[in-house]
């Protein structure tokens, strides 16, 4: 893109990274304001994080709803119901707001699925509520299909359902909260903070199977016939 | 080391900052990191190519819009020779190839090789073909100001453009040196830096572009040699700092704060005007004007480089190169259509000169979707607001160079370099400024096809109010001193004939602003209320040209705080008071909008005393101008409108009143007047009003129905006609005026109206055609009016109202699959409308009603028999129809028939549960729905329909609770029921109106 003589980019190492306690002033700061004002203060979370959780909500949402359902109406609604948990949010604010207020877009989505796939809401439906959370845990399947839709030509269908078997075969091998690491990570833009107490983790304990999963995720590209990775 | 359960991996703290860059859109390079820390080297070297996968793979996730750049792979051993070329070193790169210095062994030359990346060219021959041929074109380009292409190359399947190397920098790197030195010093006010000294943190992390000249001498200057992360100003000539007024190239400012100067500004302008005409004439575009692609050499010349390399590597898409937000932002409006020619790069030349004059990039760092749309929108930031000093006439430039408008622009890169010669040698410039009028004209011309977004509603709405409120301070302000001279008139005659002129042309031009301002009111307010004008809107009539809800549909707090705003403009031209005629209709104009406004707020006490003041005003305009056509059929009007306002507020005796006093009124004009087309459109409008079905539940206020029922009874006998006669006439009326005037859609509209009136009609009379037909003749109308404007919402609209209405039966009984495809149909056309407008809250309304009439459509035929399928497909219909109904209440929890008919599917879902043997579940809901229902009852009793599903709820848990064997409880639930009946009952009897057969009047 640059001249042809002479600009070139170099990294910049000075990118101001918040302290600890940086963090957790703001943290206080928004538990202040949730408590003066918490439509307006939530309102502008929403806003602020909404592309990150429109992301996590089509990262999650089940194939059958796509076309069906407007992530933008989950947000809507979850923005709904986070106004309505306030006082009981601020009464134990045990996670950070953002984490607060992507399980409950989390829960949303839950609730949107079992109204609309409202069929097995009974049978299968007691299945999902022993499991909290299931269904919208990233699934290898879901994982495999995002890795592999991108990287082949559409019209390589054939190879391209042997790479997604195959990735996905390898995935299954990784463990669970590892794969989810990997997602909350990039798909949603999670810092290893957020991460950390979202999945109830040690923040060490994280930041390690980040790296683990990045490992693991080098392992099966590298493996991984009609991928263009190297 | 894992320990401290709060320490991190630094790997992955390293990778964290990584992924955040590709995020701001930089492309950190690997290589970096691993030198910046070799006790991770391996791990880093393992593991970020995955990070920047997996940060690609998302955002090509991301939207089908452009996409952030992916960082450009190090090829790993670079080849130190490509052919004939030797390569010296890395000299820049960017999404479209790195740039190598290199020597050209066999000319002995030093040159510039820009090796572009495999993927941009991919494999494809043609896509080869395409490099090679535009690449030839561009070599064909000899100009002073144009970086020469020597030729391409290939080897061992790289491709490379061989060009001269301009020792300088780009203009990019040059704003960001501005940009530095203004935070600077801002920051430090004595401070009197060095050209050259290094900056000591960047103050804006997400660009970290540096800048340095090539020259040998200074490659001791090479930054991060000494390891600390700093950044590298750009080094300018020595002589530049002491060099104020260089008119062909760039100076400094002797207090040391760099400046480009105005005039230095139009000089690099008109250098690249002059090199990108001379590229056009040549039938080359450049396709990627902006600051990175301009150069400045030693001898402050300006240079373009990359031509037509954009469309070489294959950029049609965008998704190719890499750093698309730098591209983005200079794109012209159209380049987001597909199409380019030359005005494009006039507006991508102004752009960059417009950032060159604010030292910040016109569209600044929002997300990508918001820069598009502001670039689309064309809502460049005015100069002014941010360079206050800026010469009118360089501004005028800018402004005409990146008008959002293709045909506003200079014709020619030609013309842009003559007008900024003009203002360089301080001559007259052609340009012309454009007013906030006329870009507020065009921005409603651009949306008329549009759902306007709020914001920008809102928005303009404010330039709206600022420059009508202006035109008329300077009218009177012109009037004032038209009388001051007046007064003086013998001394002074002819200055005042000089300022009665200036008065007469102010007052024209604030006139015309009105006008302006109040046209682009309108289309906001038919944004709010989701109407759509018909085709010819430059001298419509406005009662004829919108196509208007029924009734007034619900707004949205955001909306309704639009409207608020609406309201005080509005009312600052009411509270004026002048006796000049235009200006009393106008302020009757403003009452009448008031009083809809008011109307879509749910305040209809002020929408009723705005229609009134509006009324007076028309009426007395009316007596003084008997002649004018206007102002009767706007008394007929707002008389309608007041009328329909009584009837949703339950005060049908008014209604009824109002009605009939249009009627007189219509019937006492002249003849003239009467046979009007508009007038005729009037009468039959009244007509429809008058023979609008009453609305079960619809009783919100006190007064008496009995006594509305007696009076259209009156006027029905003094007219000599029923209510089936009032819709043959309006019919009547109509149909002539559509055989007249097939284009009017209003008319046809007004017929479906009418036909949907008498479809509706109970203990229908033998004269009356089956609901069925009418429907079909209905239904006809609207497909004819939607093969002349297809895709308009409204008719759209008006076709699901018409499905989700609920068929009387007639004499002919209809087969059972014909219903059933209709209401699939109806499903289908309001499924279709709500997913194009979600926003718009009515369409969720018919879609949750259409899904509940089919649903219920298969509860009620086969009531004993239900087959287990359909019976399943009901529920899941009903549920979906829950799902809607149940947003909508909650955003409108003041809008009571919402919770009634929530309250009513609820209990036709409870019965298929009941039907199914879901007993649990039945009575579950069933007994939440009892209780909102009853705490709704207390609040407002006077609704019918929730009464009747009250009692429909009792009787069913009675039946739920005696399966389940609760037959105690049971008992209870009957005998609720029983009491609630009767309550009911005696109640009924004391309404006549409603439900009352039509051909049974008591005489």
């Amino acid at each position: 893109m640059n001249a042809t003589g002479i600009v070139f980019n170099r990294p910049d190492f000075s990118v101001i990274k918040y302290s600890m306690s940086d963090e957790s002033q703001l943290h206080e700061e928004l538990l202040t304001q949730l408590r003066a004002d918490g439509e307006t203060t939530l309102a502008n979370l929403f806003d602020e994080h909404r592309e990150r959780l429109l992301r996590m909500i089509s990262f999650r949402i089940d194939n059958r709803l796509h076309g069906r359902v407007d992530p933008t109406d989950v947000v809507q609604e979850s923005y709904l119901e986070a106004v309505k948990r306030i006082p009981h949010y601020l009464a134990n604010p045990a996670v950070s707001v953002f984490v607060w207020i992507r399980s409950i877009t989390g829960q949303t989505l839950i609730n949107v699925h079992r109204r609309h796939l409202k069929a097995k809401r009974r049978d299968a439906g007691r299945e999902v509520r022993r499991q909290p959370g299931a269904g919208l845990q990233a699934t290898s399947v879901s994982l495999a299909a995002h890795l592999v839709g991108q990287q082949t030509s559409p019209s390589h269908a054939a190879m391209r359902a042997e790479a997604m078997a195959g990735i996905e075969q390898a995935l299954e091998q990784m463990d669970d909260i590892d794969r989810e690491v990997l997602v909350l990570r990039h798909f949603e833009e999670l810092t290893n903070q957020e991460t950390a107490e979202t999945l109830g983790l040690q923040k060490s304990a994280a930041s390690n199977r980040y790296i683990r999963a990045l490992k693991r995720l080098r392992e099966i590209l590298t493996n991984t016939p009609g991928l263009s990775f190297s | 080391m894992a320990h401290d359960p709060t320490k991190q991996n630094p790997v992955e703290v390293l990778a964290e900052e990584f992924a955040q860059r590709l995020r701001n859109g930089e492309h950190p390079a690997i290589n970096d990191y691993v030198e910046r820390y070799p006790e991770h080297a391996a791990e880093i070297e393992e593991l970020f190519p995955s990070v920047a996968m997996m940060e690609q793979l998302k955002q090509k996730k991301d939207q089908s819009q452009a996409q952030r750049p992916a960082p450009v792979k190090t090829p790993s051993g670079m080849a130190k020779e490509l052919g004939d070329f030797r390569i010296l070193r890395e000299i820049g790169r960017g999404g479209m190839g790195i740039v190598y210095e290199a020597w050209q062994q066999s000319l002995a030359r030093r040159v510039a090789l820009k090796v572009l990346p495999t993927e941009g060219i991919g494999r494809s021959e043609k896509q080869i073909e395409r490099f090679l041929r535009e690449a030839k074109a561009a070599g064909r380009l000899h100009h002073t100001n144009i970086v020469p292409v020597f030729g391409v190359g290939q080897n061992k399947g790289i491709y490379f453009y061989v060009m001269q190397l301009i020792e300088g920098y780009g203009l990019d790197a040059l704003l960001e040196y501005h940009r530095l030195q203004r935070t600077r010093s801002t920051a430090e006010t004595n401070g009197n830096l060095a050209l050259g000294q290094t900056a000591t943190s960047a103050p804006n992390p997400g660009t970290a572009a540096v800048t340095r000249w090539t020259n040998e001498n200074t490659q001791t200057h090479r930054p991060g040699e000494d390891g600390s992360p700093e950044l590298t100003s750009p080094v300018f000539p020595e002589d530049a700092a002491s060099n104020q007024s260089d008119s062909q190239g760039l100076a400094t400012d002797p207090d040391g704060r760099l400046q480009l100067s105005w005039i230095q500004i139009a000089n690099i302008g008109i250098q690249v005007a002059d090199a990108v005409h001379y590229a056009h004439l040549h039938g080359i575009l450049h396709r990627d004007i902006k600051p990175a692609n301009l150069l400045i050499d030693q001898e402050h010349n300006v240079w373009i480089t990359d031509f037509g390399l954009a469309k070489a590597a294959g950029n049609n898409n965008l998704t190719q190169t890499g750093d698309v937000v730098g591209t983005l932002r200079y794109m012209a409006p159209e380049q987001f259509e597909g199409t380019c020619n030359a005005t494009s790069e006039v507006y991508s030349l102004g752009i960059t000169l417009h950032e060159l004059a604010a030292l910040e990039p016109a569209f600044g760092q929002e997300s990508r979707m918001e820069l598009i749309r502001n670039i689309i929108e064309g809502a460049v930031p005015p100069l002014r607001n941010i360079q206050p000093d800026i010469p009118r006439d360089l501004e005028t430039i800018l402004q005409k160079a990146t008008a959002r408008e293709p045909s506003e622009r200079y014709a020619t890169a030609q013309d842009l370099a003559a007008d900024l010669r003009r203002f360089r040698d301080d001559r007259p410039i052609l340009a012309r400024r454009s007013t906030t009028l006329q870009k507020m004209r065009h921005w409603s011309r651009r949306n008329r096809a549009l759902a306007i977004s709020l914001s920008a509603a809102a928005c303009l709405l404010l330039i709206t109010t600022i420059t009508a409120s202006c035109g008329y301070l300077w009218t009177s302000r012109a009037y004032r001193s038209l009388a001051a001279q007046q007064e003086k008139t013998e001394d002074a005659e002819k200055e005042a004939l000089v300022q009665r002129d200036k008065a007469r042309k102010q007052s024209e031009h604030a006139q015309h602003n009105f006008d302006v301002a109040m046209e682009a009111l309108e289309r906001i307010f038919a944004s709010v209320e989701h109407v759509q004008a018909s085709d010819q809107l430059d001298n419509y009539d406005q009662q004829q040209a919108w196509v208007s809800m029924p009734q007034a549909p619900p707004v949205t707090p955001k909306e309704a705080q639009l409207l608020k705003d609406m309201l005080a403009f509005y009312d600052q031209f009411i509270g004026s008071t002048s006796d000049d005629t235009t200006l009393r209709v106008k302020r009757a104009e403003a009452q009448q909008r008031v009083g809809k406004i008011q109307l879509l707020l749910g305040k209809t006490a002020l929408a009723d005393s705005a229609y009134r003041r509006a009324l007076e005003t028309y009426q007395e305009l009316h007596k003084e101008f008997p002649d004018n056509t206007t102002y009767p059929l706007q008394v007929i009007t707002i008389k309608s409108d007041l009328g329909m306002l009584c009837r949703t507020n339950g005060q049908l005796l008014d209604s009824v009143t109002h009605h009939r006093e249009a009627l007189e009124f219509l019937d006492e004009l002249p003849k003239a007047i009467r046979q009007t087309p508009a007038a005729r459109f009037r009468r039959a409008r009244i007509y429809n009003l008058l023979g609008l079905p009453a609305q079960r539940g619809s009783r919100v206020e006190t007064s008496d129905p009995g006594m509305a029922a007696q009076a259209l009874d009156n006027l029905l006998q003094e007219m000599g006609s029923t209510r089936v006669d009032l819709y043959y006439q309006s019919k009547e009326i109509l149909e002539d005026l559509i055989h007249k005037y097939p284009k009017n859609p209003s008319y046809k509209i007004e017929k479906v109206r009418g036909l949907t009136n008498m479809m509706r009609v109970l203990n229908r009379p033998k004269t009356l055609p089956d609901p069925w037909i009418i429907w079909n003749d209905a239904k006809d109308i609207i497909k004819q009016i939607q093969r002349d404007q297809p895709d308009n919402p409204v008719y759209e609209y008006e076709l699901a109202l018409l499905f989700v209405h609920k068929l009387q039966p007639g004499r002919q009984p209809v087969p059972i699959n014909r219903i059933r495809t209709r209401l699939e149909e109806a499903i289908t056309i309001c499924n279709n409308l709500y997913q194009r407008y979600r926003h718009v809250p009515e369409y969720t309304r018919v879609l949750a009603q259409a899904l509940y009439n089919r649903a219920e459509f298969e509860l009620r035929t086969n009531k004993m028999r239900i087959e287990p399928a359909r019976l399943q497909m009901a529920t899941e219909l009903l549920r979906e129809s829950i799902y809607y109904q149940q947003r909508l209440s909650s955003e409108f929890p003041d809008l009571l028939q919402y919770q009634i008919r929530l309250n009513q599917s609820s209990h036709r879902l409870c019965e298929a549960y009941e039907k199914m043997g879901r007993l649990e579940d039945a009575q579950e809901i069933l007994e939440l729905t009892i209780k909102e229902l009853d705490t709704f009852l207390d609040a407002h009793p006077q609704f019918e329909d929730a009464r009747r599903i009250l009692i429909e709820d009792y009787h069913l848990l009675a039946i739920l609770l005696d399966k389940n064997g609760q037959t105690r409880f049971a008992e209870a639930a009957r005998e609720k029921e029983q009491k609630l009946r009767e309550q009911f009952q005696m109640d009924l009897e004391r309404d006549p109106f409603d439900n009352q057969p039509l051909n049974n009047r008591p005489n």
